[in-house]
């Protein structure tokens, strides 16, 4: 998968979960700026993983600011030949 | 008697009520809740216990802060808070003394509150006593407060997480939203008011009111939750917006 694939990704799931509209979600959005909470990011990833199996370790999960940096860490820690 | 003098005596009032809020704490925590540890085996057993002598130290602290002047409280729909059972209460927060008055109207209630009263000398030996879940750890937050009230218990939640801004609504969190749609229960509202507004956030104790304070909790009916949603995450900012929004009315706020 390509990193605009997960963005699209991610932004699929978080129109749908949070109520958020396509343009709120920049890459450089942070998920403060978003308004999701921890709660939020515990469905953010149970989602992600639901998708496309990728786990979050729960401490990631914490230092994860922006959109750019979820995707950036899918794209590092996941194999590219099962995207 | 003159205003000035009255102010005076209430603001020695303020202060006697402050120590003796902390010297009562010190006791209830540090030798009252090991004590009923000692003698009330399981756990639950002993939370309750701590939690009902937290409720009537309130009761009669609540007393004696209104024998000496300082406050005046009014409730209204008191019938509705439980007095048992699984229940979720919530409450606006604009005063330092709200979590006082509304436990002083709840024989049990587990309280979600600040992680930093659990190093505080004075309020440590309660809210371990007690059982209290601290407001901090996100998911276990919400697992703690759903396995209370799955155990029958009240809980007591400030959505806005801390006190209020002055005359105003803070931004709610949605751990109290969570929680209702977790465990399926309904949430009781209790808006609470201050006239004139005192011991607000940022505020010193002796900074005391013209007038007495006039605190009015108006419990109204449950705010219904719905059931088992699709996506808890838009659920829960509905209902969150629902319960702001009945607090913003309940106050006279324009909503926002």
């Amino acid at each position: 998968m390509s990193p605009d694939e997960v963005f699209a990704l991610l932004k699929g799931i978080m129109v749908r979960e949070f109520k958020l509209t396509e343009d709120e979600i920049q890459p450089g959005a942070s998920f403060e700026e978003l308004d999701l909470d921890s709660i939020d990011a515990v469905d953010l990833a149970v989602s992600v993983e639901e998708k496309i199996g990728f786990k979050f370790d729960t401490d990631d999960l914490g230092h994860l600011r922006t959109v750019q940096d979820a995707v950036d860490l899918i794209c590092a820690r996941r194999p590219k030949a099962s995207g | 008697m003159s205003a000035t003098v009255e102010r005076w005596l209430r603001i020695a009032g303020t202060g006697a009520a402050f120590a003796l809020f902390g010297a009562a704490s010190l006791v209830v925590g540090l030798l009252a809740a090991p004590a009923l540890a000692l003698v009330s085996g399981d756990r639950d057993r002993r939370e309750r216990r701590v939690q009902r002598l937290v409720h009537l130290s309130f009761r009669a602290f609540v007393r004696f802060v209104e024998a000496a002047g300082v406050i005046a409280v009014s409730v209204r729909g008191a019938e509705r808070l439980p007095d048992g059972g699984p229940c979720l209460v919530i409450a606006n927060h604009p005063t330092l003394l709200d979590y006082v008055l509304v436990v002083a109207h709840l024989p049990q209630a587990d309280v979600v509150v600040k992680r930093s009263h659990w190093s505080n000398p004075f309020t440590g030996g309660v809210v371990r006593g007690a059982g209290y879940v601290p407001n901090d750890t996100g998911e276990a937050t919400l697992e703690a407060c759903v396995a209370r009230l799955r155990a029958g218990r009240t809980v007591l939640l400030f959505p806005e997480g801390t006190r209020s801004p002055r005359g105003r609504l803070g931004r709610f969190q949605r751990g109290a939203a969570h929680v209702a749609l977790a465990a399926g229960v309904p949430a009781v509202p209790v808006t609470i008011s201050c006239e004139p507004p005192g011991l607000m956030r940022g505020q010193p104790w002796y900074d005391v009111p013209e007038r007495r304070m006039q605190f009015t909790l108006d419990v109204d009916e449950p705010i219904p939750t719905p059931p088992r949603p699709e996506s808890r995450g838009r659920a829960s900012r509905q209902l969150t917006a629902e319960y702001r929004e009945h607090f913003a009315k309940r106050l006279g706020l324009p909503d926002a």
